[in-house]
């Protein structure tokens, strides 16, 4: 009884052909908001697919809610899915293509009508529900896509990469949806992006090359990277140095100094250095630099 | 309600419409092009009625004995295995075999058989009407060939039937075949008469004029909804909708399923559409005739339904199995090679795996119903292959909603999603 409100993934491994995509992998998420942060190519997304069914594991086990990942059919009935790439047939209007799903639902018609109504409100598309797919702008394409993840109302909310390309305005609209739709059930979101995180979850994991580094509550990732983090005052000419030297997260260019943000186990003697409270992106880059990850230079 | 909405998807579609043109072009060029005025009664006093088929051995001996010989003289023979068409060249020992079949059945020794044997050469003439005689043949005609005088026409039959089991099968030495295709007589105008009434024979007219409908709009109607298939079944890859499906309640077997059966009804109902058009056309063509026009749409249901349901399961298996428009091309060729083999013999060639099944006549009702069991049978098995193939169909989607598809075929790796992980 007490998994009915969570998932619990064990000892799972997943590969691809003979690539290993998965290494051993443990989580348990409970309801709520639960991030998943990592580089691209970190695994985020095969592990999203294998929770949604859309993938196989290897070894290991899956519970969702209580039920084994295996029994695909209960599963798919309480997952709602949004994928990084989607779309949908550009020649059917807001209300069809979110009637279409409700009926691959296998929902009630009286259901579809009502959930497709009720959340084309919640993602204020209102005014657009009988324009064609096609004519949506990227954000709006995206509110179509919550909405049509939440039709069923799942239990479980799986988003991936949710905010990718959309502008500032629209990412906070969607991230605020996020978080109201989190209140009643699980929501895992699997981004790249710090902000998205930041922003909205409290639990969260770090992963990298199918690995999970770090598992915890975010003010923990930060507490981690606690004393780590400085500003240094620096001239032009010394930038090249530091930045081979420190993981640069943060540079502000005055005309004659610079300011700039670094992570490092001890204090930067050599330079005006300043130690500083860690935000998330300093704690992330932390926890891959202290995980062996090549971060030095920013870019890999 | 899955059904309508999979079925309007079809109906908005472009394929929907070119399948519209395909069909209305074929009926209305082909079918209604052919039937626009009624048979007339035959006149007397012509010098040419045609040729009949009749079973008359003193006909159908001489004519199949010259054919084999022929075939023989430059071991080249048509097979038709399984119903599809198979050039044949007999080797040492089946060659000798042949030999001894046509040593009984001419009365010749081998030695004398040798003569008609063609070298291995392309060399010939080319007689006064352009047609190519290889040399051998020339130099060694058949025609002077007689049959044995002790041969009877059943033992005729034997070897016959031993002949074409040699080729492979199908051929015109076979049973159902010999007399359709070697005991043909110029027809008289009492024949041509018999056969105009027996087509005028009160519900004969809509059988008739149905078969050749079938025959007509079987051609398009066994390949186009391949185009339809295809493009419905990458719709969902093309449109990025296959994770949002995949991920859905729905099982593989219904969701394919209920696909499959509406791209049967909307194939079907411009076929239905245009049988009605073309039943209404024939009972305006024979006015008198109108209360038997209901046995016009009993064969294009035995006949056609197998058709469509066949093209159909098939290109849905391979555009599912292979997500790409291969069926396109695996059926074109198919489609093809059926029609091909088909040319030269449009009554009475059905065989077990004919898929294209032809009777471009209203006559030769005895062609069609020699091999009405056959008929049957291979539209039955043609029915069943369908759900067969939709069943593997099903298995397959499901197996690819799973991710496990590409993995069993070994290319995992190429289809991870590039921006995956």
């Amino acid at each position: 009884m007490d998994n009915d409100n969570k998932i619990v993934i064990e000892h799972v491994n997943k590969f691809y052909s003979k690539k290993q995509a998965l290494f051993d992998i443990n989580l348990t998420i409970n309801q709520g908001m639960f991030g998943l942060l990592g580089r691209n190519g970190a695994g985020k997304t095969t592990l999203m697919k294998t929770l949604a069914t859309l993938h196989c594991k290897r070894d290991g086990k899956i519970t969702i809610c209580g039920i084994p990942v295996e029994n695909a059919k209960e599963i798919r009935s309480i997952i709602g899915y949004l994928p990084q790439e989607f779309s949908m047939y550009p020649s059917m209007t807001v209300r069809e293509s979110l009637e279409y799903l409700g009926v691959l639902s296998e929902m009630p018609k009286e259901a579809i009508k009502q959930r497709t109504q009720m959340l084309i409100k919640r993602v204020n598309l209102t005014e657009h529900q009988d324009k064609k797919v096609k004519a949506l702008s990227g954000g709006m394409k995206r509110r179509l896509g919550i909405a049509q993840a939440l039709l069923h109302d799942p239990k479980v909310l799986i988003v991936d990469e949710p905010t990718a390309g959309l502008d500032p305005e629209e990412r906070i609209r969607f991230r605020n949806l996020l978080c109201e739709v989190a209140e009643e059930r699980i929501v895992i979101l699997s981004t790249h992006i710090v902000g998205d995180i930041e922003a909205t979850c409290e639990d969260i994991a770090i992963m990298n090359e199918g690995k999970i580094l770090y598992n915890g509550t975010v003010s923990d990732l930060m507490k981690s990277a606690q004393g780590k983090v400085y500003t240094l005052a620096i001239n032009k000419n010394q930038l090249a140095e530091v930045k081979k030297n420190y993981i640069v997260t943060g540079m502000l260019v005055a005309s004659d100094v610079t300011s700039v943000r670094v992570i490092s186990d001890k204090v930067p003697e050599k330079y005006e250095a300043q130690s500083v409270s860690p935000n998330v992106e300093d704690s992330y880059m932390y926890c891959l630099y202290a995980n062996g990850c090549d971060v030095l230079g920013g870019e890999q | 309600m899955l059904f309508k909405k999979e079925c309007k998807k079809i109906l908005f579609s472009v394929t929907f419409l070119l399948f519209l043109f395909g069909i209305s072009g074929f009926f209305f060029s082909q079918f209604m092009g052919d039937t626009g005025e009624a048979e007339e009664a035959p006149m007397k006093g012509l010098d040419d009625y045609g040729m009949i088929v009749k079973e008359d051995p003193d006909i159908l001996m001489p004519a199949a004995v010259k054919a084999l010989l022929n075939n023989y003289s430059v071991n080249t023979y048509t097979a038709y295995p399984v119903g599809f068409y198979k050039q044949v060249k007999l080797r040492d020992r089946k060659k000798d075999e042949m030999t001894d079949i046509l040593t009984e059945l001419t009365g010749l020794t081998r030695d004398e058989l040798e003569k008609y044997t063609a070298p291995v050469t392309n060399s010939g003439t080319v007689n006064e009407n352009g047609e190519f005689v290889p040399a051998a043949a020339s130099e060694n005609d058949t025609d002077d060939i007689s049959v044995s005088s002790t041969l009877t026409y059943d033992r005729f039959n034997e070897l016959m039937n031993k002949a074409d089991k040699i080729i492979g099968g199908g051929s015109d030495y076979s049973t159902q075949n010999l007399i359709n295709t070697f005991s043909l007589i110029p027809a008289t105008y009492e024949d041509k008469l018999a056969e105009y009434n027996s087509l005028t024979d009160n519900d004969n007219i809509f059988t008739s004029y149905s078969r050749l409908f079938c025959d007509y709009i079987g051609i398009p109607l066994s390949i186009l909804p391949v185009f339809i298939c295809t493009a419905f079944c990458l719709k969902d890859k093309k449109n990025q909708m296959q994770q949002l499906i995949y991920t859905r309640k729905i099982s593989s077997s219904r969701l394919i399923i209920t696909r499959y059966l509406s791209v049967i009804a909307m194939t079907l109902i411009p076929a239905a559409v245009s049988m009605i058009l073309a039943a209404i056309h024939i009972s305006d063509l024979y006015p008198g005739n109108a209360s038997h026009i209901l046995t016009f749409f009993v064969l294009p249901a035995v006949w056609l339904i197998p058709a469509i349901t066949f093209s159909s399961a098939l290109a849905m298996l391979i555009t599912e199995a292979t997500s790409s428009m291969l069926a396109v091309l695996i059926q074109g060729v198919m489609w093809f090679v059926s029609l091909s083999s088909s040319i030269g013999n449009l009554t009475g060639s059905t065989k077990l795996f004919t898929f294209i099944i032809r009777h471009n006549s209203v006559y030769d009702d005895a062609a069609f119903t020699n091999t009405l069991s056959t008929f049957y049978l291979n539209r039955i098995i043609y029915f069943l292959l369908s759900a067969a193939l939709i069943i593997a169909c099903a298995q397959i989607y499901e197996l690819k909603r799973r991710g496990k598809f590409y993995e069993f075929k070994g290319f995992a790796v190429h289809n991870k999603n590039k921006s995956e992980a």
